[in-house]
């Protein structure tokens, strides 16, 4: 019976253990929730949400490249620019977000780029 | 026992592993907007002069038509004027000259030129069938026609945004779109609003910013 008893303390002793440590490896709750407004097109929320990831966590690669997303989405394309630089800078090999910065630089510069040919075409 | 609970131990963490492991970044389609090549926000009017035709059918008016369709498409999306102009055109060149443009409008202030350069063109091409040979050939009847006749369709156009008041070009781009029809007798007009709507779709990208369905990485953690 003590035998039996035993093993569940241990059971539970693990559990609790490993529900913790499975939580801070989600450092934020706040980043998730974020995630969920913007799959529902809720972006201003995705922005409270990973803003108050930063502001727990300001070296957080995962806030800093989705807020960069959601000033994206919203058309604020310089903050979006900043928040990737910022990512990129804490983690300058992650190539998801290295990528989401190159299409953001190619969908900024592309219209800009008709012109300077525009000019040279003059000239 | 022993076994048995050691067992139910192992079984509950590997669930518990199974459900706590998240994909570290999320795949998503957003709906961005571009940066518009010209804030439009500043003008009050937008003047349609007349096009350089470099290729015209003779079917219909080119510039009329073209004019008319963009007229009617530019006018749901601008929250200012729409007019058009007649222009004398006495070569394409005429497009970069500054002067030129700085004498079109008699009230150039708070107005944007948007002008350029047309070409449409219709020719028959021979296409050749993707048709077992075998078939063709040895068949028991008269063998089909491994190629067929198709009316191509090409429409070129150079865009132009010109501010009146300086002659300045603020926006060039050139499109060019092209579709084949296997009905012999298409009509040119016809197959011309077909390619323009295609050029809509691209041109109100780069002057309206249209939005734009891109993938994005979210990442989870």
């Amino acid at each position: 019976m003590n035998k039996h008893l035993l093993s569940i303390l241990v059971l539970l002793c693990l559990t609790s253990a490993f529900f913790s440590s499975c939580a801070a490896s989600r450092s934020a709750d706040q980043i998730k929730s974020g995630i969920w407004a913007s799959e529902r097109n809720l972006w201003d929320e995705a922005i409270f949400r990973w803003k108050k990831a930063l502001a727990a966590d300001p070296k957080s690669v995962a806030a800093h490249n989705n807020l960069a997303v959601a000033y994206e989405k919203k058309g604020l394309f310089d903050e979006a620019l900043k928040e990737y630089e910022l990512a990129l800078k804490i983690d300058p090999n992650n190539a998801h977000v290295k990528s989401n910065y190159k299409n953001c630089q190619e969908n900024i510069q592309g219209p800009k780029k008709e012109t300077k040919d525009a000019k040279n075409e003059k000239k | 026992m022993k076994k048995n609970s050691g067992f139910l131990i192992l079984a509950i963490l590997s669930a518990l592993a199974v459900s706590c492991a998240t994909e570290s970044s999320v795949k998503v389609k957003v709906e961005m907007s571009g940066v518009p090549a010209v804030r439009l926000d500043p003008y009050r009017e937008i003047v349609l002069a007349d096009f350089w035709l470099e290729k015209a059918p003779k079917d219909f008016n080119l510039n009329q038509a073209l004019l008319g369709y963009l007229q009617d498409e530019i006018e749901h999306q601008f929250k200012g004027k729409l007019s058009s102009k007649a222009i004398s055109w006495e070569s394409g060149e005429m497009v970069n000259n500054k002067d030129f443009w700085r004498g079109v409008l008699a009230d150039p202030q708070g107005r944007l030129i948007l002008t350029g350069k047309a070409q449409f063109s219709a020719e028959v091409r021979k296409a050749l069938l993707t048709k077992d040979r075998r078939a063709i050939d040895d068949g028991p009847f008269a063998p089909e026609k491994a190629w067929a006749e198709r009316k191509n369709f090409v429409l070129k156009l150079g865009i132009y945004l010109i501010k009146p008041d300086s002659g300045e070009v603020l926006f060039q781009k050139d499109f060019q779109e092209a579709m084949d029809y296997e009905n012999q007798k298409q009509t040119a007009e016809f197959a011309f609003f077909d390619l323009l709507q295609r050029f809509k779709l691209k041109f109100f990208r780069f002057l309206f910013s249209s939005e734009k369905i891109q993938e994005r990485y979210l990442l989870s953690r």
